[in-house]
């Protein structure tokens, strides 16, 4: 390489970082920034008022699996905060669950029609996000309340002769968060069978697969990455889920982004709610790799 | 080849559609397939070819009829209970299956043990000579290497009858004749019946045992290619296999008279008002005055290398080509506008009753 090229090499490469030097400085910034503040919390102790004092301390991280008796100052185990986590991760796995086990064959449905219809009932599902989470949530509650539509038209029917008690239980978050995170399951399946050959289902049975064996062997291998992408886009806002527990599982049943939530308000215990904030960031990102890694296994056994 | 027949369709109707739209994709056809022999359904697109094979295969439910397979009914069968693999004009090769995978696929589904299916999957890549491919991802292939993947697939689980849709439309002339000798050789080693469907008449001439002509939903003729080139029954299956010259003519006792004047000995028809089918190579040039030579003028000449089509008129104005083998020399002494006598060989005459 000649000097002229060597120069005109290093000045592209120094005008690359100085055009992107914006966007990498905001990006630094806002991504980067509040998270470093939450980490640098979560090792100091709590401040009187709520917010934290100077100083360190790992009583925030202790704190999230113990409890410290006020008196002799013994650790035990916080079990109502175990009980927090282990709601949320059992709600947020099941909701993902549900939502493909319901989204699968809506975004099969909405794949196998004409394209024209294709483009409508793609434009349906997207209307749940033009209102507000909050509405939503409180539609669901007129539901299935005590004195809701659900119990009445059941008691009306003589389907039941007492009202579900529904609302304010794990049911009512689970029901809740499906709801509310189901187009996100389903927008990613149907990019995925969109583009999914529909003749190599005649292939597959005519090559002696029943119908089973066609949706084991065949469509969904081929469809995985739709599969992962969509458990992905569910899970992970269902475990920081906030509103939806939070109007629908009232107050005792709590799930981590509530818990979060009051320890910055009525807690004013920030530590504690900044570990637990990075805590949740290791679980999420803690299954998503163990997903990850076992839904690619799972991929190279196949082959 | 026994003469029991494999697949036997009968009063197959299939209509798309309902009511004053349907289309009537077959049109009451019936067929019997022989075991072991390569039988191809030929026609233009929209003839109902793909249409008979789907039916065969169980993708696709008869508006009326049935369809057998060794004496046995299979109309209402589902295409996973039918002994019957289809290789797809697609191919529909698993792209998330290595290419061994792909071919073991059907045995597998079918139970078989883990041992048999790596066997003939062996076996069968062996056959298509794939052996270095085993382990590659479909994508990675060539068209032509596809095609064989898909043929070892369908020939894996050892089907009564094999069906072919359009295999070969996808590859290049070359690798198309590569191929062609390929899948007859396949063929003879399996002793499987082969159903192939084409609109190509050259691959149909050149494969088959026997062939069967459709159009418009309709099987027109049933017979080896021989027959189907040397007597066509109707000017459908004389125009849409070869070239043909068509003369229409009127009976005259034994012999029959064209419009143009000229009187032509041929077999024996019903119908008064004939139209006589010539093929071009069956033509020859005389010299103007011959005895029984026809008069006409050359209007066209055509080089072929190997041969020239020459057009010719009739006094009346109807067209007829005939083939001429080029000359050494390259130089027939022809011209435009020249006037020549011209004569059919006899035998080469067919009659059509239209």
């Amino acid at each position: 390489m000649s000097p002229a090229e060597q120069a005109e090499v290093t000045r592209s490469a120094r005008n690359g970082w100085l055009l992107s030097a914006p966007a990498l400085v905001v990006l630094t910034l806002a991504a980067i920034g509040p998270l470093a503040i939450v980490v640098a919390y979560s090792f100091m102790p709590a401040g009187e008022y709520g917010n934290v004092a100077w100083g360190f301390s790992l009583e925030a991280w202790q704190g999230i699996l113990f409890t410290k008796d006020i008196f002799d100052g013994t650790l035990a185990w916080a079990d109502a905060n175990l009980t927090i986590f282990w709601r949320s991760v059992k709600l947020s796995v099941l909701t993902t669950v549900f939502a493909f086990v319901v989204g699968f064959p809506t975004a099969w449905f909405i794949a196998t029609r004409p394209p024209k219809a294709r483009a409508m009932w793609l434009f349906l599902i997207t209307i749940p996000f033009w209102t507000n989470l909050l509405i939503r949530t409180f539609a669901i509650t007129e539901i299935i309340r005590k004195e809701g539509l659900l119990n009445t038209v059941l008691l009306k029917l003589q389907i039941i002769s007492q009202p579900f008690e529904m609302i304010y239980t794990d049911t009512a978050v689970f029901i809740g968060m499906t709801y509310v995170y189901l187009p996100l399951m389903v927008l990613p399946l149907f990019a995925s069978l969109d583009r999914f050959d529909m003749r190599l289902l005649e292939a597959a049975y005519d090559l002696y697969a029943n119908p089973w064996q066609v949706l084991r062997r065949v469509i969904i291998p081929i469809v995985k990455p739709g599969i992962i992408a969509g458990s992905i886009l569910v899970f992970v806002p269902s475990l920081g889920a906030y509103v939806t527990p939070r109007l629908l599982g009232g107050g005792k049943n709590m799930m981590i982004g509530n818990f979060i939530e009051l320890q910055f308000g009525q807690g004013r215990n920030w530590p504690l709610g900044a570990s637990l904030s990075v805590t949740l960031l290791i679980i999420v990102t803690g299954a998503l790799l163990v997903y990850v890694r076992y839904a690619n296994r799972e991929t190279r056994h196949g082959q | 080849m026994t003469d029991s027949i494999a697949v036997e369709a009968r009063h197959v109707v299939k209509a798309f559609g309902q009511g004053d739209t349907a289309v009537r994709a077959l049109d009451d056809v019936s067929v019997n397939i022989r075991t072991g022999e390569f039988f191809t359904l030929l026609g233009p697109s929209g003839c109902g070819k793909t249409t008979l094979l789907r039916l065969i295969a169980g993708f696709e439910m008869p508006s009326g009829g049935a369809i057998l397979l060794e004496g046995a009914d299979i109309t209402t069968l589902p295409p996973n209970k039918r002994p019957v693999n289809t290789v797809f004009q697609s191919y529909a090769l698993f792209p998330h299956l290595t290419v061994a995978e792909n071919v073991g696929f059907g045995l597998q589904m079918l139970g078989r043990p883990k041992a048999e299916v790596a066997a003939t999957t062996a076996r069968m890549l062996a056959l298509v000579k794939l052996e270095a491919l085993a382990g590659r991802k479909t994508s990675q292939l060539s068209g032509g290497q596809q095609q064989r993947v898909a043929l070892a697939r369908a020939l894996a689980p050892a089907p009564k009858v094999l069906l072919l849709d359009e295999p070969l439309s996808a590859l290049d002339l070359k690798l198309r004749k590569e191929m062609q000798i390929e899948l007859k050789r396949l063929q003879l080693e399996t002793g499987i019946t082969f159903i192939f469907v084409t609109h190509d008449q050259e691959e149909a001439l050149t494969m088959s045992d026997r062939i069967g002509v459709m159009s418009a939903g309709k099987l027109q003729q049933v017979g080896t290619p021989k027959d189907i080139y040397n007597h066509p029954v109707n000017r459908f299956v004389a125009s849409f296999i070869g070239e043909s010259n068509f003369l229409p003519a009127t009976r005259e006792g034994d012999r029959y008279r064209l419009d143009c004047g000229a009187l032509i000995a041929a077999p024996a028809a019903k119908s008064a008002r004939v139209t006589l089918t010539v093929r071009p190579e069956q033509v020859r040039l005389a010299a103007v005055g011959e005895a029984d030579a026809i008069p006409a003028t050359i209007t066209n000449l055509v080089y072929f290398g190997t041969d020239t089509h020459c057009h010719l008129a009739l006094s009346d104005g109807t067209e007829v080509v005939a083939r001429l083998q080029s000359p050494a020399t390259g130089d027939a002494g022809l011209g435009l506008g020249q006037s020549v006598g011209l004569r059919f060989v006899p035998e080469a005459i067919q009659v059509l009753e239209d």
